[in-house]
């Protein structure tokens, strides 16, 4: 029997599951929200008693010296794993129904979903980011579970894509015409749709290497009748004819892809975009020259190392505007989020 | 297209430990399942609430109005003691770890003929 929806978000399959995801996400919001403070006052206290390190290695070694990192380390990852494990077990249930609902939107508009069934995605693109049984690429489910499972990751406040959509509506748009966007690393094309919905005269495509992803993304947008095109590629190997698209978006794709890949995609997204487009960039911030405080170097390094993200630390630490200027463009702060901890950058070709 | 039950070698494997003895870590992985858990039963309770009001059979006054006779309340009463007593007797038995004792000491004792 089917639960139906919690608006445009898919619900559980049994109310325990919903109870005990919705608990994970209320033990989610206190370790982040109340818990990590914590974790910065005492590990910082610490950190200031070792002589204020810089090495990272050294900071995490102070703020060991606090009880209080190492229960807060437990519990995150904990709260991860039970998220991932029951949202997958929950959905699973439905397995077949799913994959049958994946098909007919597929027969329904194949022209607006694009991959090649030979295509095999590459090693680091498979890792099982964010603990994510089976990472973007390997669970025919994965498009459902990850949709499930970031409502638990934003404890809560994205679960009718709120964030998407103020990021949409935050992409800088380039002077003269907008005809054609690309939203690279679209995921399960949340912000794809929007960037629809804000801009319905322009043609939107949304890429991404996980084909789990985009087969959901392209359910989701024939279910709601939204007009965007979803492809499979690597984000630094598109096809894409040259200076073909006005603008390109990208929310978190960068700290998720190894660091010799960034300058390619960067190299790539200048080539495809038109002299005067704009690339918007809403990213994990860097600290490029030393300018994140401790605690914050501290959450970045275990998260990378305890959450999956093997390639966040190589991200940070880069100079990724350095890397926008040197394939030829203007780079400028971009418009400011309601989420703090993310950099907004806009890159216009030159 | 096949697709496995289980999945995932992160959530499906050894795990991590954080803490020097990682009976501190299975520690906290048990409190947060057993958190999980009691909220499961409390939704579930609240929602069987809502639908037995919603077919006229109002459980929730009742419950609240219910008045339970001596020998109930008597036997709730020693229920939940030895609920809380086996919850907390761990930190009963071994307040210090002085007064545990240790993996090294001889189970033989000398017992008087």
């Amino acid at each position: 029997m089917s639960r139906g929806n919690i608006g445009i978000l898919p619900r559980p399959t049994k109310l325990a599951d919903e109870s005990y995801l919705e608990m994970v996400q209320s033990m989610r919001k206190i370790l982040i929200q109340d818990f990590f403070p914590k974790v910065a006052e005492w590990g910082g206290k610490a950190h200031q008693e070792a002589g204020a390190p810089q090495d990272i290695e050294e900071i995490k070694e102070a703020y060991r010296q606090a009880p209080v990192p190492r229960a807060w380390q437990r519990g995150v990852r904990t709260q991860q794993e039970m998220m991932w494990r029951r949202t997958r077990e929950s959905f699973f249930v439905d397995a077949e129904e799913h994959q049958k609902a994946l098909e007919a939107a597929e027969k329904q508009a194949p022209e607006r979903l694009i991959y090649d069934p030979n295509f095999k995605p590459p090693g680091y693109t498979r890792q099982e980011i964010h603990l994510q049984p089976g990472g973007y690429t390997d669970d025919p489910m994965g498009g459902l579970v990850f949709h499930y499972g970031t409502k638990v990751f934003y404890e809560g406040t994205n679960d009718q894509d709120e964030l998407h959509a103020e990021l949409a509506s935050l992409m800088t748009k380039p002077e003269g015409k907008l005809e054609r966007v690309l939203d690279v690393g679209c995921s399960i094309g949340q912000a794809t749709l929007k960037l629809k919905e804000y801009n319905p005269e322009a043609e939107i495509i949304g890429l991404d290497v996980g084909l789990p992803l985009l087969r959901y993304g392209h359910m989701l947008a024939v279910e709601r009748d939204i007009d965007v095109t979803f492809q499979q590629a690597l984000a630094q190997d598109t096809d894409y004819e040259d200076e073909s698209f006005d603008a390109v978006f990208s929310y978190i794709l960068f700290h998720e892809v190894a660091l010799d890949v960034i300058p390619q995609i960067v190299k790539e997204m200048h080539r495809i975009l038109r002299p005067g487009g704009t690339f918007s960039i809403f990213e994990f911030p860097n600290n490029h020259g030393q300018t994140l405080e401790p605690a914050h170097r501290f959450l970045v390094n275990y998260d990378s190392l305890n959450n999956c993200e093997p390639f966040s630390i190589g991200f940070v630490e880069c100079d990724f505007k350095g890397m926008l200027e040197e394939a030829g463009f203007d780079v400028a702060e971009g418009p400011a989020c309601s989420n703090p901890f993310l950099q907004s950058i806009v890159a216009t070709k030159r | 297209m096949d697709i496995p039950e289980k999945l995932g070698f992160e959530i499906n494997g050894p795990g991590r430990t954080y803490f020097d003895d990682v009976t501190i870590d299975n520690i906290i992985d048990s409190i947060m399942e057993l958190s999980a858990a009691v909220w499961t039963v409390r939704d579930r309770q609240i929602v069987l609430e809502t639908v037995l009001a919603e077919k006229g059979i109002d459980v929730t006054d009742a419950i609240e109005a219910y008045v339970p006779d001596q020998a109930s309340l008597d036997a709730r009463t020693a229920e939940r003691d030895a609920l809380a007593e086996r919850i907390f007797s761990g930190f009963l038995r071994r307040p210090t770890s002085e007064a545990a004792g240790s993996p090294n000491d001889p189970s033989l004792r000398e017992i008087a003929d």
